[in-house]
């Protein structure tokens, strides 16, 4: 038996194996919400759509009808978001012509925990924008972290094999080289895919300084 | 440094990089509105079951947002106790003779292995194979 009293021992692999399966888990998620339908017995679907449109863009940005003429209504978000990389909600309304008026339906969806509210909340909040009842504000998104961090990877990488080799990584999930090539970047806790002359599998280090792997280094300013 | 001091050093040093390690993810939600199906002269049922038999075939999974409210739900998921890493909705609505339904799906890109245009895509096609109601378990 070594010096190491047991308790203390156990103490440690049970803290390891809570924290290894908090790691293991997915860290994010999909939220979904459906099932609120107004049904209005008066009303032409022209309105529908209007209210559809103006209920979405209270929240959401970017809203445009899914095909032309199909009266369903699709929005992203949050607001502000500027890219792919940062959009984890969107919202839903479908408008159904009734015998008499017409049937509306909202759907939500959220990624947690990136996002600052639940998909029902937003539901909640764009159905009460269509019905005119009141609404409860939503979180705002906190600001996007910038500088060495490991929940993105914007700023500017320099390689560590060639110094000619620069990029410029954005907000929107986009990649600028020294020569103006473009390509995308992703990031899944600390699996990175960045496309820039094919796709390539690398991991960012623990604290958000070092992309590496597929024979690429790479080092943030930060 | 004692054995007892060494051990709270580790543990410190061990929370503190799977605390970092495990820092919030950035990844892509996709959604997308998918085809509108009508159908004439079934009735409202038959778009139930095949909303159901749709998801169950597609995702694993289904259930019904409200009883009777003909909206059908789909959660995906890249392991079994994994987080959802995508969802569906199928909503069914009466018309005249018949029945309208319409496909909503999302996906988390990574990890989900299907874009949200790919699921709508297989649950159209699932819903469209579907026995007919009465067939549908």
């Amino acid at each position: 038996m070594s010096r190491v009293p047991s308790r203390a021992r156990t103490f440690v692999a049970l803290l390891f194996a809570g924290l290894l399966a908090s790691v293991t888990a997915a860290p994010a998620a999909v939220d979904l919400s459906t099932g609120i339908r107004y049904v209005y017995e008066s009303g032409t679907m022209d309105e529908c759509a209007t209210k559809a449109q103006a209920s979405l863009s209270a929240f959401l940005q970017n809203t445009h009808e899914s095909a032309a003429g199909s009266m369903e209504w699709i929005a992203e978000g949050p607001m502000g978001a500027s890219g792919p990389q940062m959009l984890t909600a969107s919202g839903t309304v479908h408008c159904y012509a009734a015998a008499k008026g017409y049937v509306v339906t909202f759907t939500c969806v959220a990624e947690t925990p990136a996002n600052p509210y639940t998909a029902d909340a937003l539901c909640l909040d764009i159905a009460h924008t269509f019905s005119g009842k009141a609404v409860t504000p939503l979180p705002t998104p906190s600001p996007v972290p910038t500088g060495c961090n490991t929940q993105n990877l914007i700023g500017d990488w320099q390689s560590d094999d060639d110094p000619k080799v620069k990029l410029k990584m954005d907000s929107g999930g986009g990649l600028t080289d020294q020569d103006g090539v473009s390509g995308n970047w992703i990031l899944y806790g600390d699996s990175a895919n960045l496309t820039y002359y094919g796709d390539h599998k690398l991991k960012l280090s623990p604290d958000g300084k070092h992309l590496s792997g597929s024979g690429y280094h790479f080092t943030r300013k930060c | 440094m004692t054995s007892r001091s060494r051990t709270a050093f580790f543990a410190a040093a061990v929370a503190g990089a799977l605390a970092l390690g495990s820092a919030p993810a950035r990844a892509s939600l996709d959604t997308v509105i998918g085809p509108r199906t009508t159908v004439e002269n079934k009735p409202f049922a038959d778009c139930s079951a095949r909303a159901k038999a749709a998801l169950q075939s597609t995702m694993q999974n289904a259930f019904e947002a409200g009883a009777g409210s003909g909206e059908w739900i789909g959660v995906g998921r890249i392991a079994a106790g994994a987080d959802a890493s995508s969802s569906a909705v199928i909503e069914c609505h009466p018309t005249g003779t018949g029945y309208a339904a319409s496909f909503t799906c999302a996906a988390e890109i990574p990890p989900s292995p299907d874009t949200a245009a790919s699921l709508c895509n297989k649950l159209y096609a699932a819903f469209n194979a579907a026995p007919a109601a009465g067939g549908a378990k």
